[in-house]
């Protein structure tokens, strides 16, 4: 069952990744006239600039990686073991710009920091009587600022559930023995929650490296580079697109997400972070006495700046004829009208919420298979599992399609998937694995084996064991992980752009095709209808205890 | 026989050869007609948007009742690596592709495309039809320069493309960013091939902080905020036709020289549906198809057909130098000065 598990989990993520790398060793595209070469590698590397881009890059992604994490941390701490008022609310309000696309917030924040028309520009502006603007969005600090406030819900997520999940009689002996609560926080919290964070961290890390959206829309006008736009031009930059380069400039990634891992495991070996064990525990929360208000005053100020601001912007965008000119004149619902009558548009919510349902599900459970093999069992071949269970995520979004493309478009009858939901729900799953193992990870590492090793030495059979101890536990990590999957396969959009057809549009690809046609109030005012499904979605998985958000006591 | 005689015969023969070719050009066109049916689709890969093609696809479903046409829509690249792995496959899905000319010839010359004359073509200007065979051109843009008219007073308007080296203008312009191809390309290699404005002047428009977006519609919505003053090489369609009415915005063809591209359809190589194919690009060429496609705002190049832009809008326009053969040889030599002036 193992052996069958690895086979399948190689096939589909190793299969198009293959092609891609056959492509990069050829003269032209696989099924051309072409011959061996390296020319492309020779290409890539043989450019100096390749090289300060990289720099450049593991300098800005490091940098978003490092101010994320402070900012989740920093939340995840306060709802879940505070006594802060609202946390419900706090939670909500972090959680919620993760279920906006991510080039619509971009766009927000284009608006309120634009130097000449940005709101928050022209406000500062007015008040200090100022003559040039504070704030240029086109900038290293805004693509800096940018990027961390729209990565920072996500890697919440990430670690919220853990931060939960944590035996809080840890953090109570250390104060019993007379630490502060600062102390225990940095002595007993941090470390003990040292695998998601960094697990997180690494994602973050990871998913920077291959983010095209941020540093094209705003790096390329103000001249910032990072590598992924050397990819971009490669790509889009020239006629026809140069592929082969692109895949072998992609080989970086690879190499560099294989160095994280590496790290992580040198800094993580021979440390147990099992926190859920036999022990019955209960949570805690520190009391933080009037301290409490000053932080819920930090919670509401990041909160107006990072959620309230950009999503005005976009409710403001949606009713307004032209994006930016608030005249009153200029008040309508015509692109609300517009999506309502569009039936392409009910197709493609249809069939993303089809397809980002069951690739949900499907990577979930694929994920919680390579996750439970490479945590818990002797299987041979788990590091090598655990290591192609990332290699999805070392290759940008665009190419990855392409290496579907080239993959599955040869497939013979009666396995013919190109065209149909099929190949997209493949694209999912590859493009899910990496995200899913790591929920799945970061939940089975928190489990003791003592639990499923009592039962065995009772007399359970390791289905059973398996069945009533560690599937149970995993269930809210589970639902949560699906529900986090759900959401990142409905913004998808890079690993679909060249496998949908007539009649498997996605959202995601028809609000890129309204953003390219200049028609953001209509994106926003889809955004808007978006959302209330997300929120109602969400209110749904609360119900059901699914993100593991719902506890606030 | 005297000449009288020989007259009516010669009269009497042409219209013979009139009525035959009347009569087998339909009988031609109710083969391919009946054999499109028969194939019941068309499958068209377009770069141009919904707005602009859905009405041409609705009025052909509705003269050729029986054919559907099913559309995707992308970017050019997008969707010729689509076309291409589709063709290596062996398994040809699309029949008619349609986008910017450069784009479309080129890829055509790449080998994906089948050569196609329409006799609708007859009924355009010479100079807009491509004599390979490989594109059919049905409608055009016009660039020039479009102004925020909150911030441009019709006196300090801009007239000319040489006018906006003025330093006055530093921070204040916007284009599409010219690496990727696009109106931005266009603009750069028509100012540099220019005798009076060439090399020079765009070594001074470097000066000038240039925003560079990634779109063309990103570039207009900048400008239409106001947070750019003119947009070079800005649409007349998208500044009159398509803006909506609180935009403040003006589209001015500079004296120097506005420039047109054209928007193409080509029909790709072992389509599985020819015949339809056919169809659907002869309709988007005849007259209605011409006058659907204008009233998107398109402007169309077929000969009579009215424009909601005005019947002189093409006046004075030059076709784009990218845009033709010698424009197309010289491209990389045009991308090396972009990336010398521009982006050193």
């Amino acid at each position: 069952m193992v052996g069958g598990l690895f086979l399948v989990v190689a096939i589909i993520v190793l299969y198009p990744v293959l092609m891609l790398l056959y492509g990069s060793m050829r003269s032209s595209a696989p099924g051309d006239a072409g011959f061996f070469t390296l020319q492309n590698y020779f290409d890539a590397y043989g450019d100096r600039e390749t090289y300060r881009l990289f720099l450049n890059t593991f300098f800005i992604v490091g940098a978003v990686t490092l101010l994320s994490a402070v900012v989740a941390i920093f939340f995840a701490w306060v709802v879940t073991r505070t006594d802060t008022p609202y946390r419900g609310a706090i939670t909500l309000f972090m959680i919620v710009p993760f279920f906006i696309p991510s080039i619509l917030e971009v766009f927000a924040w284009a608006l309120l920091l634009s130097p000449r028309t940005g709101l928050i520009n022209v406000f500062l502006s007015w008040l200090f009587d100022l003559q040039e603007p504070p704030f240029n969005i086109y900038s290293l600090g805004g693509l800096i600022w940018t990027w961390t406030i729209t990565s920072a819900p996500t890697k919440f997520l990430l670690i919220v559930g853990a931060f939960r999940a944590m035996d809080s009689s840890l953090e109570e002996a250390a104060l019993t023995s007379g630490s502060s609560h600062a102390g225990a926080f940095a002595r007993i919290t941090l470390p003990l929650l040292a695998p998601a964070i960094l697990a997180a961290s690494l994602l973050t890390f990871v998913r920077g490296m291959e983010s095209f959206e941020l540093p094209v829309i705003l790096g390329l006008p103000a001249g910032i580079f990072v590598f992924t736009n050397k990819i971009y031009e490669v790509l889009e930059f020239g006629f026809p697109p140069r592929y082969g380069l692109a895949t072998a400039l992609a080989v970086t990634l690879f190499l560099m997400t294989a160095m994280m891992i590496f790290v992580q495991r040198r800094i993580l070996r021979e440390r147990s972070f099992a926190i859920i064990s036999g022990k019955g525990y209960r949570p805690m929360t520190i009391s933080l006495g009037r301290w409490r208000y000053f932080i819920l005053a930090i919670c509401a100020v990041y909160f107006l700046i990072a959620t309230v601001l950009p999503l005005s912007q976009l409710v403001l965008g949606s009713f307004f004829e032209v994006f930016g000119i608030y005249d009153w004149q200029a008040l309508t619902l015509h692109h609300y009208r517009t999506i309502f009558d569009d039936p392409l548009v009910w197709q493609s919510i249809k069939n993303s919420f089809l397809l980002a349902s069951a690739a949900a599900l499907l990577t979930m459970l694929l994920s919680f298979g390579v996750a439970y093999v490479v945590t818990k069992t002797s299987f041979a071949l788990r590091k090598t599992l655990d290591l192609i269970s990332w290699v999805p995520w070392t290759v940008p979004g665009l190419v990855l399609s392409l290496g579907m493309l080239w993959a599955y478009i040869r497939l013979p009858y009666p396995f013919e998937i190109y065209g149909t939901l099929w190949i997209l729900l493949i694209a999912f799953i590859t493009n899910g694995i990496p995200l899913g193992v790591r929920l799945a990870n970061g939940g089975l590492a928190q489990i003791s084996d003592e639990l499923e090793e009592s039962a065995w030495v009772h007399g359970a059979t390791w289905l059973y064991a398996f069945r009533t101890i560690t599937l149970k536990l995993m269930a809210p990590v589970f639902f949560a992980g699906t529900l986090i999957l759900f959401v990142t396969f409905m913004r998808a959009l890079g690993p679909v752009i060249l496998l949908y057809g007539h009649g498997t549009e996605l959202l995601s690809i028809t609000i890129f095709h309204l953003w390219q046609r200049g028609e953001p109030g209509t994106v926003c005012a889809l955004s808007m209808v978006l959302l209330a499904i997300f929120l109602i979605a969400l209110g749904a998985a609360r119900l059901m205890g699914a993100t593991g958000v719902h506890d606030q006591r | 026989m005297n000449g009288k005689w020989f007259a009516a015969l010669l009269f009497i023969l042409l219209w013979v050869c009139v009525i035959f070719s009347i009569f087998s050009a339909s009988a031609i066109s109710a083969e391919v007609e009946a054999k499109a049916r028969a194939e019941g689709r068309v499958v068209l890969y377009s770069c141009p948007g919904r707005e602009n093609v859905e009405p041409v696809v609705k009025e052909f479903e509705r003269q050729h009742p029986g054919i559907k046409v099913q559309v995707s829509y992308g970017k050019g690249s997008q969707l010729q690596e689509k076309i291409r792995s589709e063709a290596r496959a062996g398994r040809p899905t699309t029949d008619v592709h349609s986008c910017g000319w450069n784009g479309l010839y080129q890829f055509g010359l790449e080998g994906y495309l089948e050569k196609y004359q329409s006799p609708q073509q007859n009924y355009f200007d010479p100079a807009t039809v491509d004599k390979s065979g490989l594109t059919l051109s049905h409608s055009a843009h016009i660039y020039g320069l479009v102004i925020n008219t909150r911030w441009v007073g019709a006196e300090e308007s801009p007239r000319s493309w040489s006018e906006l080296a003025d330093p006055k203008w530093k921070g204040k312009l916007a284009i599409q960013d010219p690496r990727p191809g696009g109106g931005g390309f266009s603009w750069f290699v028509q100012m540099l091939t220019d005798a009076n404005l060439g090399e020079n002047y765009l070594r001074k428009m470097a000066q000038q902080k240039i925003f560079f977006g990634r779109t063309n519609d990103l570039v207009h919505s900048l400008l239409a905020r106001g947070e750019y003053f003119v947009h070079i090489a800005g649409t007349e369609e998208r500044a009159t036709t398509e803006a909506p009415r609180s935009a403040p915005v003006k589209f001015l063809k500079p004296r120097d020289g506005a420039f047109y591209t054209r928007i193409g359809l080509g029909l790709v190589k072992n389509a599985p549906h020819p015949n339809a194919a056919k169809l659907y690009i002869d309709f988007t060429l005849s007259e209605a198809g011409q006058k659907t496609v204008a009233d998107t705002g398109y402007l169309p190049l077929r000969k009579g057909v009215p424009s909601v832009l005005g019947p002189d809008a093409l006046q004075g326009a030059k076709l784009a130098v990218l845009q033709t053969e010698e424009g197309i040889k010289r491209e990389p030599e045009f991308a090396k000065k972009l990336k010398e002036i521009f982006f050193p």
